[in-house]
């Protein structure tokens, strides 16, 4: 099996677990939240990494997510065409179309709302657990 | 657009810039190379993001990076199934099915060939540029 083994893991999908901030029922409306990498995962990461599989099916997407910030940097990343999103960055509010990055620095509030479309996100936080 | 307007950026085609390590020409020929996050693109940026479009036509595929290490640490995301790929960690090969996580501690020698399959491969260096990164007896 050997040492190294235990680096490499499967995803799993993050259902009704607590996620601070972020109601997981809205989540889940818009599709499957999947964790694919925490600290309880591998021991020692520092990296926390979710994907959220999107979809749109309504006129209009929920609100999930609070404004809030982090201590240490976080990016959002939307890998490929067909999601429209708004993200809010300490007092300024923008929509972007994907593909695109959002950086956010730490300490900068911030919240996420998809507009419409499908696709995923990837969701990277600075260390190895969400909070 | 305000001040906060310079964190939200669009993805660019790495196309035949170099990369260390790495044999450009053959990455390509799996697919593009997408940087997604780099202090060139966002200047406070402490995580180096990359995405590989993949599609490999005639399995298994190619060799394109050598072994390497970096002082900090990397993650391998394979978001959807569909890819089958090889690391190497240190000694050891490992063969393995997407979705999967792969986590690279710092310093940890590594390396990865994909064998068959399509999809995306996201790369995360903790630390900005992918360069700055690299351990010095690499």
């Amino acid at each position: 099996m050997g040492e190294y083994e235990k680096l490499i893991v499967k995803p799993f999908d993050w259902e009704d677990r607590d996620l601070v901030f972020h109601s997981t029922n809205g989540l889940a409306e818009l599709g499957p939240l999947i964790a694919f990498l925490n600290r309880e995962m591998v021991d020692g990461a520092d990296l926390n990494i979710f994907v959220h599989h999107i979809e749109v099916s309504g006129d209009e997407a929920p609100d999930y997510v609070d404004v809030h910030t982090h201590d240490v940097s976080q990016a959002y990343v939307f890998p490929e065409a067909g999601l429209r999103f708004e993200v809010v960055l300490g007092d300024e509010t923008h929509q972007a179309e994907s593909p695109a990055t959002v950086f956010i620095p730490p300490g900068l509030r911030h919240n996420l709302k998809i507009l419409s479309g499908k696709g995923i996100e990837v969701c990277i936080l600075r260390k190895g657990y969400y909070g | 657009m305000g001040n906060h307007g310079k964190y939200i950026v669009k993805p660019f085609d790495w196309g035949d810039r170099p990369l260390i390590h790495h044999d450009r020409a053959v990455m390509n020929s799996l697919g593009p190379l997408m940087a997604f996050l780099n202090t060139d693109m966002v200047g406070e940026a402490d995580l180096n993001i990359f995405i590989h479009h993949i599609d490999v036509e005639h399995p298994p595929g190619p060799e394109y990076v050598g072994i390497h290490a970096h002082d900090v640490s990397q993650a391998y995301v394979f978001p959807s199934p569909g890819i089958t790929f090889q690391v190497t960690l240190g000694d050891e090969v490992h063969t393995v099915e997407s979705p999967a996580t792969v986590f690279i501690p710092p310093r940890l020698k590594h390396t990865v060939k994909i064998v068959e399959g399509s999809g995306i491969e996201v790369s995360i260096v903790r630390n900005e540029k992918y360069e700055q990164s690299l351990a010095e007896d690499s």
